[in-house]
């Protein structure tokens, strides 16, 4: 091999590993939210019931991560679309509860991966539970205590488990 | 810090390749809602049955929101909510580190040690 050849080889390679890499840990991160979505779906769609889902066409749009609601009918089912307006108020890395009907025909039928199926009828979930989330909204502090505690603690495995990393024992 | 951007970088660090916005809100939503689904399993059948049928006809919103009160009190919500996001954040977190190269757990490691404490709101 030439010396020419031989030369951008080691940038390719470490390219190529960062990106394996990168793949491996979105793999795994995407592996995991499909679990918790079945999961959480599995239970809730039973308890909560399938048919009030898109209940009160809430949409859960972002400020902070959950923050914005927007109200539109108390009415709406599963099929009825109510949602083009809705959907159009959940811009911005949202997601949106509201707008059932537009997701799902303009492109989340056809959605490929468990994941974005299971965040869709998890959003749709969201619905009937929304009333209860508005209503507990301000307190978002829990969720920045319960990330510290977790990171902390993972931290301090990391710290002390390095070769391992953070392994499950089971 | 906000809770988005700690994730955020979480995932910028480990390097993930989808949606970041999508991840996190979905992560987020999960939360409050297994917190939800936690609180209402702890109700007596005949409560949950009650209050489910509460949020299925809600007659206006501040009755409706008044009527959830008297069934779930805001500070067994915020005990729930902070004990399911410390599961399921170190759940993730321990998910995903035998993925990384021993120079990204470091990275992730060193980030998660020096997280701020998070502030009280009002």
């Amino acid at each position: 091999m030439s010396s020419k050849e031989a030369g951008p080889q080691p940038r390719n390679d470490q390219k190529e590993k960062k990106d394996e890499q990168g793949a491996e840990a979105t793999q795994a991160s995407q592996s995991w939210m499909g679990q918790k979505l079945d999961r959480w779906l599995g239970h809730s769609a039973r308890t909560i019931g399938g048919e009030i889902l898109i209940g009160n066409g809430l949409d859960l749009a972002s400020k902070g991560a959950l923050h914005t609601f927007g109200y539109a009918s108390a009415t709406t089912t599963i099929i009825a679309p109510h949602s083009l307006a809705i959907a159009a108020t959940a811009l911005g890395g949202a997601i949106t509860v509201g707008g059932a009907w537009a997701e799902w025909h303009w492109g989340m039928k056809n959605a490929k991966s468990k994941l974005e199926k299971g965040a869709f009828w998890l959003a749709k979930a969201g619905q009937v539970a929304a009333p209860l989330i508005t209503f507990y909204l301000p307190a978002y502090t829990p969720v920045a205590w319960g990330l510290y505690g977790a990171g902390v603690a993972a931290a301090f495995r990391g710290m002390t488990h390095r070769p391992e990393g953070g392994k499950k024992a089971h | 810090m906000d809770e988005r951007k700690i994730l955020l970088q979480v995932l910028t660090i480990i390097e993930y390749q989808g949606d970041k916005n999508a991840f996190i809100a979905t992560f987020f939503t999960f939360l409050y809602l297994q917190t939800i689904e936690d609180l209402l399993d702890t109700l007596d059948p005949e409560s949950r049955k009650e209050l489910e049928q509460i949020i299925r006809n809600p007659s206006d919103e501040h009755a409706l929101l008044s009527e959830i009160n008297t069934y779930l009190s805001h500070e067994d919500f915020d005990k729930r909510l902070e004990h399911v996001t410390t599961t399921q954040f170190a759940d993730y977190l321990e998910t995903i580190y035998p993925t990384l190269s021993p120079q990204k757990q470091e990275q992730l490691t060193m980030y998660l040690s020096t997280l701020p404490k998070p502030q009280q709101t009002i």
